[in-house]
């Protein structure tokens, strides 16, 4: 396997080459998933082409590492812009929110520092007990406590309220105490 | 924080308190900037693990903005066109694969396979993308009875379908719970499991089905090889796989050829 680094380097130094193995590797994958969740080719397109500079454009700015393996990290990226673009049609057609009107630039560092923020959450939650992980999960997906008791064998909703704010405070110190989390609270 | 305030924040966030209550809410949010952040990280963290949501930024700040100014430098602009290149060369070559005539096809297919007795054949497809091909090879098995019987059964499998994978979770768990004898709510389970990167999880819903006396036990280890991969872990689905084929089990076949695109 090709090591994360080689293909960040090959990024920001546009090696077509490299460039070019990274969408063999990737894009049928990624594909896959933006056409299984209501787009189209070109979306899939777009999408991967706006991760591959905004992971360029951070490892230029800031070096940063990738963990895992860079295919993976790039899915992840990739599923995340998909997101966020499903997330703004769904906001246009329901009119909740008024959208702000960004250039490119602003959006794509917008998209950037959310994913910054969903890597810091997910690192976070990684380190809290697997148990709490599962409550967690129960909770944000918004399953009322009488569903968690259900779910999770707990005697009372009392007791169930009680395990996920224990959970959820183990969780929260661990983001605030992460100097990363001060860049990015205010936003 | 206490939890009469936590569950405070978390009515507000789901809509649920009352107008006076609402109200208060966010006058005291104007007020306590360290009530806001609670109230703002809560609202963060339900976007963020919701997949149906996304956790937008509201208030960009100077990091946004030097961000933004990388984003439109010159250099950026040429990394942009590396990628579009590349985008265009890659469109390409499947284009012009696509319009190979026939005979190309079985003359190409002739010569991977006479070479593909002397070379090892490179392993460049990402276990993610197997994952997929081989999920979708496996016919998986149907919940849908006869008369609407078992609404429950056929509602988890619509959720599976329609990729609600945390409804789907919930449901069939409950099945099981419930002491519904089918193999196949193990194996919906661990997939939705798996959908939504639980694999720790998927695994153990597997290592139960491999160890009950369900008739479909066997099939366990399949589904656990294609969990692995899609877990990213490729030795542990090789293992998987060769003892499938060693033992006879369940889809040997498909075994034996994802176990040689690996």
């Amino acid at each position: 396997m090709i090591s994360s680094r080689l293909y960040q380097e090959a990024l920001i130094k546009g090696d077509t080459r490299l460039i070019g193995d990274i969408y063999e590797n990737c894009f049928p994958t990624v594909r896959k998933f933006v056409l299984k969740n209501n787009g189209t080719d070109e979306d899939a397109e777009d999408i991967f082409q706006k991760s591959l500079l905004q992971i360029a454009v951070r490892y230029k700015k800031e070096k940063f590492e990738i963990r895992n393996d860079f295919e993976g990290y790039l899915f992840t990226v990739c599923k995340n812009l998909w997101r966020r673009e499903l997330n703004k049609s769904k906001k246009r057609v329901t009119n909740e929110t008024l959208l702000n009107l960004y250039s490119e630039e602003q959006d794509n560092a917008l998209a950037l520092m959310e994913q910054k923020r969903f890597e810091l959450f997910n690192e976070k939650l990684s380190l809290i007990s697997e148990n709490c992980r599962k409550i967690l999960s129960l909770y944000f997906a918004k399953m009322s406590y009488a569903k968690i008791v259900e779910a999770a064998g707990y005697n009372s909703e009392t007791v169930a309220r009680q395990r996920v704010f224990k959970c959820k405070k183990s969780l929260t110190d661990l983001i605030r105490g992460d100097k990363r989390y001060i860049s990015l609270k205010e936003l | 924080m206490n939890l009469e305030e936590d569950y405070l924040i978390e009515r507000f966030l789901k809509g649920e308190l009352s107008e006076d209550e609402k109200e208060q809410m966010e006058t005291r949010m104007v007020s306590d900037p360290e009530f806001s952040e609670k109230v703002a990280l809560e609202r963060q963290l339900f976007k963020t693990f919701d997949e149906e949501d996304w956790s937008d930024i509201e208030n960009p700040d100077k990091e946004v903005e030097a961000y933004a100014e990388l984003f439109g430098a010159q250099e950026s602009k040429t990394i942009k066109s590396a990628i579009a290149s590349s985008a265009a060369t890659y469109k390409r070559g499947k284009t012009k694969t696509l319009r190979k005539p026939v005979w190309l096809y079985a003359a190409a297919a002739t010569i991977i396979l006479v070479l593909s007795f002397y070379f090892l054949w490179p392993a460049g497809i990402a276990p993610e993308e197997l994952y997929h091909t081989y999920l979708d090879k496996t016919e998986l098995p149907s919940l849908v009875t006869r008369g609407d019987s078992a609404p429950d059964q056929m509602k988890a499998q619509a959720y599976f379908e329609n990729q609600e994978y945390r409804e789907a979770v919930q449901l069939f768990a409950d099945l099981i719970e419930n002491g519904g004898q089918s193999g196949a709510f193990y194996i919906y389970l661990s997939l939705a499991q798996a959908e939504l990167g639980e694999f720790s999880e998927a695994l153990a819903t597997l290592d139960k089905l491999i160890q009950s006396d369900l008739l479909d036990s066997e099939k366990g280890y399949w589904y656990k090889s294609l969990v692995y991969l899609k877990a990213d872990q490729p030795q542990d689905a090789k293992s998987l796989l060769e003892l499938i084929i060693e033992k006879n089990y369940y889809q040997q076949l498909l075994a034996e050829s994802l176990l040689d695109e690996l």
